[in-house]
């Protein structure tokens, strides 16, 4: 019998709570990041949620300028494309680099960074910052 | 029928590089046709808007789902009975026509009612699905001859309650929303960016893999521009476009276009990209017919048959594909070169059609193909190796930058392109040599990338 998760709600409700939580395979090892509840790795469909250590690597960004009628709210950002240390990767945004030094950034990659949770308009979402 | 597991993967694998251990042990099987299929007849509509251009005014989708299907038709040589089942593309039926199940009510505008079909949708690559699906019917045994037709209006948007061909322009950040944002998981993605800058990443990731400043990266996608907008004003199909870059440049007061790219003319749309370095959106509809090798051998005798040698196709989540090349482009490929026989991409293939809806997709994307050896590509733009008379050319239509981006019918345009020049049809677009071996790139969101070897037999 399967027993089903709210995953995506349960994710969002621990960012509430200041966690950032991902899924670990059982079987092999691998982590789901965000969580889906079958291991990419191994197909394994018994997986537990563990706290992400909140670190990675900084691969690549780009800056948000292309603005639809949703993404004008949060105005121009860095976008990173972050190797995090357990294996998986994610994009998000990077907090807190100045726009007009994208050269200076560009000579960082990669950068090691710290994950964060970014405020959006009514839900938390995860962001970047560089270390240092 | 023997199945295969195909190797070209592992060695080629970023995240197995990156991660040091391969991520995802899983290996798709791929096996042969139970019989050749190829293609017997391609045809597009020009592109451009069904409210400005005096060639598609007032049509509705309907109209342009049938142009291109009876040119299809009347490419191969056959009727509309001679044909056994269709499959509709149509990615924006609900939020632009304000419609679904749109293969049930086109089938009657080609003469196909009743004949079995279904509507299906990949974003932008939908055309080489569609392909798929027409020749995995045919392979299979089930039809001897199906029809992929694709069909998009983007630019304009049906009246509820009104007949079809009453539309509203477009609003751009709609528009905007539409091809972006519903192409990205919005439980994991959509808050942390959008497939524009997405793919900007990768081509930032391959510019510092490999050494490259930031202006080199920028010169590198002008030039991308500047070839395709010229490969497009040699194509009487592209109604959006009406002067090279060097005229455009000059109007402006720029004597290098390279310049006015660079200027305030071209606005960033991200970190290096600018607003013509990426796509724009037209209406339009792209079909192609399929049949046993076999047949189309004995219907054709004044032009190369083009066989479908090899299949690929990758869905992914997109946000998890780092840097470059992208796994989901080298997955693709692996599937569509075991199953052709390539052995070595970058001497076997003649021609390369990407899916360009933006320009650092020459670069990035041929090198995942092995059309370019790793980092060449940069260089080889620089030289005009692209172009129609150069050593590798890629896109001679103009491509999504410049011919237009009508979304379902995209690939479909590449795909006829590709056609055309195996069968040396292109005119002032023709590579001198006529290519036997050509690889079709589509990418769309969500993400998928679906790929396909063309051989001349």
């Amino acid at each position: 019998m399967v027993k089903m998760q709210p995953y995506v709600k349960m994710w969002y409700d621990y960012l509430e709570e200041g966690k950032i939580m991902g899924l670990k395979c059982k079987k092999c090892g691998a982590y789901e990041f965000p969580p889906v509840p079958v291991c990419n790795s191994c197909s394994g469909t018994d997986l537990e949620w563990v706290e992400m250590k909140g670190t990675g690597k900084l691969i690549s960004f780009s800056i948000m300028q292309l603005m639809d009628k949703v993404q004008v709210k949060y105005g121009r950002r860095y976008i990173g494309q972050v190797q995090l240390t357990e294996g998986p990767a994610f994009t998000a945004t990077l907090e807190d680099f100045d726009l007009n030094k994208r050269e200076e950034l560009y000579d960082r990659l990669p950068a090691d960074v710290n994950m964060g949770i970014m405020q959006f308009d009514g839900f938390k979402f995860v962001s970047f910052k560089l270390k240092d | 029928m023997e199945r295969r597991k195909h190797t070209a993967r592992s060695s080629r694998d970023p995240l197995k590089i990156q991660n040091k251990k391969e991520r995802n042990s899983m290996k798709t099987r791929i096996g042969q046709f139970a019989r050749s299929v190829s293609i017997i007849g391609v045809g597009v509509t020009p592109l451009g808007n069904v409210q400005v251009n005096p060639e598609l005014k007032d049509m509705t989708e309907r109209e342009l789902f049938a142009w291109a299907c009876m040119e299809a038709m009347e490419d191969a040589g056959l009727e509309a009975k001679d044909i056994d089942c269709l499959y509709v593309g149509h990615v924006f039926s609900e939020s632009h026509s304000g419609q679904i199940s749109t293969s049930g009510m086109f089938s009657r505008w080609i003469g196909m009612n009743e004949k079995p079909g279904f509507r299906h949708e990949t974003a932008c690559c939908t055309a080489v699905s569609g392909l798929r699906h027409a020749v995995l019917a045919v392979a299979s045994g089930m039809h001897d001859v199906a029809i992929s037709g694709c069909v998009d209006i983007n630019l304009s948007n049906a009246m509820i309650g009104l007949p079809p061909f009453n539309r509203t322009p477009a609003v751009f950040e709609d528009v905007l929303y539409d091809s972006n944002a519903l192409g990205c998981d919005q439980a994991y993605w959509y808050p942390g960016g959008e497939i524009m800058a997405f793919l900007e990443g990768a081509y930032i990731a391959y510019g510092k893999k490999y050494g490259y400043s930031l202006d080199q990266l920028i010169d590198a996608i002008s030039k991308c521009s500047i070839n395709s907008r010229r490969n497009a004003m040699n194509n009487p199909l592209a109604l959006l476009v009406s002067e090279n870059y060097e005229d455009e440049a000059k109007k402006f007061g720029f004597d290098d276009p390279m310049n006015y790219l660079k200027s305030k003319f071209n606005p960033l749309i991200g970190a290096i990209q600018g607003f013509k370095h990426t796509t724009g959106v037209a209406d339009g509809a792209s079909a192609l017919i399929v049949c046993p090798t076999e047949m189309a051998k004995k219907l054709i005798k004044d032009r190369p048959v083009v066989e479908i040698a090899g299949l690929g196709m990758t869905t992914s989540s997109g946000y998890q594909q780092p840097g470059s090349p992208m796994s989901f482009d080298l997955e693709s490929f692996a599937q569509s070169f075991t199953q052709a026989g390539i052995k070595d991409p970058y001497k076997e293939l003649d021609y390369m059609a990407i899916h360009d809806c933006c320009a650092q997709h020459y670069m990035t994307v041929t090198e995942a193909a092995g059309y370019f050896k790793p980092g060449e590509a940069l260089h080889a733009v620089m030289e005009g190796r692209i172009a129609p008379e150069g050593d590798k050319p890629v896109n001679t239509s103009g491509g999504r930058l410049n011919l237009g981006h009508p979304i379902a019918g995209a690939a479909g345009y590449e795909i006829a392109e590709a056609v055309w020049q195996m069968q040396g049809k292109c005119g002032a677009r023709q590579i001198k040599k006529q290519p036997e071996t050509v690889l079709v790139h589509g990418l769309g969101a969500g993400f998928h990338v679906a790929s396909a070897v063309l051989r001349a037999v």
